[in-house]
């Protein structure tokens, strides 16, 4: 096939639909460049019938998976239980938060036919009191315990969905490595702009009254004539989810059901920490 | 926390005795200078320059109103180490280098921190 | 790093009625049992891993005695100490303990010395692995009558060069 004759169909068909096209016409074109003796062009009309495919379009869903920055494998549900000091061989101090693993199972996969995405469902803890019928009735399909917690891993490829049943241990972690906490924020409440933004407030003396914690202007007068979007307002603080990236961890124990990681973790005592491989390093 | 305006006594031989911080050299403005950091001083009060001291030593002398760098070798704030040692000084002090991070004296007459050693100036405190 | 969870149905599985048409069927929703505890002797997680440390930290329980308030040998603020690093890894120190912080692991001495007439404070952790031991090397006569001494600080109370170095000393 000539240069001109490509370059046409380029024009009139998709990169993919040509190259399939040239598959399947692979052979008696070869045929035909030994015999040609003068220069022709193939008109694209000539073509009975070329096969495209449909063009995955950027907000599709498939497309948005595509997109993402998605892990290989499903991570765990830890709770926090508070900090301990930690040190290292060398002597080296430091802060080290607890995260108790306790009965952490998988429960539902979660793949592309069915849901449109790859996910594991993984469970923590054990409770009884409460349960949803239907609920218990997703727990004994899995054949697990009543579960206090779930939660969904996304991962990227069906081939790395672990068994419905398994029981995942913090050593599903290696000392050393490195990864994402998430976790919810101790809620703050209704909290003013000193402390919600670090505003400075107004002046202790020189004639303020009853405005020292005020956040003074909020925009100019007629023009614009309203306060602008976004503007940092006094509101509602904390209960927010935190990822907390490339986090050390700095031991493990599977015999008492712990990861100790380096440094704080956001949300008070208790709350549920999802722990996965850093998105930055494995990824 | 060394910062502008803040004066440090200096314990080398250069001639100076106190000196005052003009700038807190690569570091944040809203930052502070801490142990091994560099700063720009002005020499407030200075030994008078006696005729027995001959030599090289003679030639580095500095005397009030001269403007030099230096490196902060005590602070009172405290200053934590990696094994979790706090270590804190009674007073602020410096020594007075050139641009070159030379020492401009020829020995230091006190103790100063470890974390020196560790730093850039390992000519000064081998 | 994973393990298959054992199968085993709770006492009582539960029991649903359900209608089917007009006759009411009775179905079993099994229940499984909770996969058996981890080795904690029913202690809370913190403490388990708060006693692994001391052992592991402090295996002969010096450092803890040293610390504890019953003792009457304890560490007290006002003695004077040494303290001392395996293999020499770091010189050692001694001054003056001005302030004990108890604070479990954590627990640190605030030591007070003076370097050629400059006064030297270092806040030490007591039960870091490097520390080999805590010399006591003086006891006051009597006591202050505080158990945090920083009033003594720059005035004519204060400690004075305990180690009696000449010359410049990396602290």
């Amino acid at each position: 096939m000539s240069n001109i004759a490509k370059s046409l169909l380029r024009l009139r068909f998709s990169q993919q639909g040509l190259l399939r096209f040239q598959a399947q016409l692979q052979a008696p074109l070869k045929q035909q460049q030994q015999l040609r003796t003068k220069a022709s062009l193939t008109s694209p009309g000539a073509i009975p019938y070329v096969y495209t495919e449909t063009p995955t379009f950027d907000k599709s869903p498939e497309a948005a998976r595509h997109r993402k920055r998605l892990l290989a494998r499903c991570g765990l549900i830890g709770v926090k239980k508070g900090m301990v000091p930690f040190f290292r061989e060398n002597g080296d101090k430091i802060g080290c938060t607890v995260l108790e693993i306790d009965q952490v199972e998988v429960i539902h996969n979660k793949t592309l036919d069915n849901d449109g995405y790859v996910a594991q469902q993984v469970g923590y803890g054990y409770k009884l009191k409460n349960q949803t019928k239907q609920m218990l009735g997703h727990f004994s399909k899995a054949e697990v315990s009543p579960k206090e917690k779930i939660v969904e891993f996304q991962i990227k490829d069906e081939s790395n969905l672990l068994p419905v049943g398994t029981v995942l241990k913090p050593s599903l972690f290696e000392v050393g490595k490195f990864v994402d906490l998430k976790s919810v924020s101790k809620g703050k409440g209704f909290a003013g702009v000193m402390k919600r933004w670090h505003f400075h407030g107004l002046k202790a003396s020189h004639g303020v009254s009853l405005a020292h914690r005020s956040a003074g202007s909020t925009g100019q007068n007629q023009t614009p004539g309203r306060v602008l979007p976004g503007k940092k307002m006094a509101g509602r603080l904390g209960g927010d989810n935190v990822t907390i990236q490339n986090v050390e961890i700095v031991d493990i124990n599977d015999e008492k059901g712990y990861i100790l990681v380096k440094g704080p973790v956001a949300g008070p005592k208790g709350s549920y920490v999802k722990i996965q491989d850093a998105i930055k390093f494995y990824t | 926390m060394i910062y502008l305006k803040s004066m440090i006594k200096v314990i080398d031989n250069s001639g100076a005795q106190l000196v005052e911080c003009i700038k807190v050299l690569r570091k944040n403005p809203k930052n502070f200078a801490s142990i091994g950091d560099k700063v720009v001083v002005v020499v407030q009060k200075a030994r008078p320059i006696s005729s027995a001291i001959t030599g090289a030593s003679a030639a580095n002398r500095v005397k009030r109103g001269d403007i030099c760098r230096a490196v902060v070798v005590r602070t009172k704030k405290e200053l934590t180490r990696s094994d979790g040692t706090v270590i804190k000084f009674d007073d602020n002090a410096c020594v007075l280098i050139n641009k070159n991070d030379e020492p401009i004296g020829t020995r230091i007459s006190s103790v100063v921190a470890k974390e020196l050693k560790e730093k850039v100036l390992i000519k000064l405190f081998h | 790093m994973f393990s298959l969870s054992r199968k085993r149905v709770l006492g009582l599985p539960l029991l649903i009625n359900q209608r089917v048409g007009f006759k009411t069927q009775t179905k079993t929703i099994k229940v499984y049992e909770p996969l058996p505890n981890a080795h904690k002797d029913g202690k809370p997680l913190m403490d388990v891993i708060r006693a692994d440390q001391y052992k592991k930290l402090d295996p002969s329980g010096i450092k803890q005695k040293l610390l504890d308030s019953k003792n009457p040998t304890r560490l007290r603020s006002g003695d004077i100490v040494r303290i001392n690093y395996k293999n020499n890894i770091k010189p050692s120190i001694t001054g003056m303990i001005i302030a004990l912080n108890r604070a479990g692991l954590e627990s640190n001495l605030l030591l007070r010395n003076q370097v050629t007439k400059i006064g030297v404070e270092l806040r030490v952790s007591v039960f870091n692995p490097i520390i080999e031991r805590i010399d006591i090397l003086r006891k006051p006569m009597t006591y202050r009558p505080r158990n945090k001494l920083y009033y003594i600080r720059n005035n004519r109370l204060d400690v004075g060069d305990l180690e009696n170095v000449k010359g410049k000393k990396l602290l």
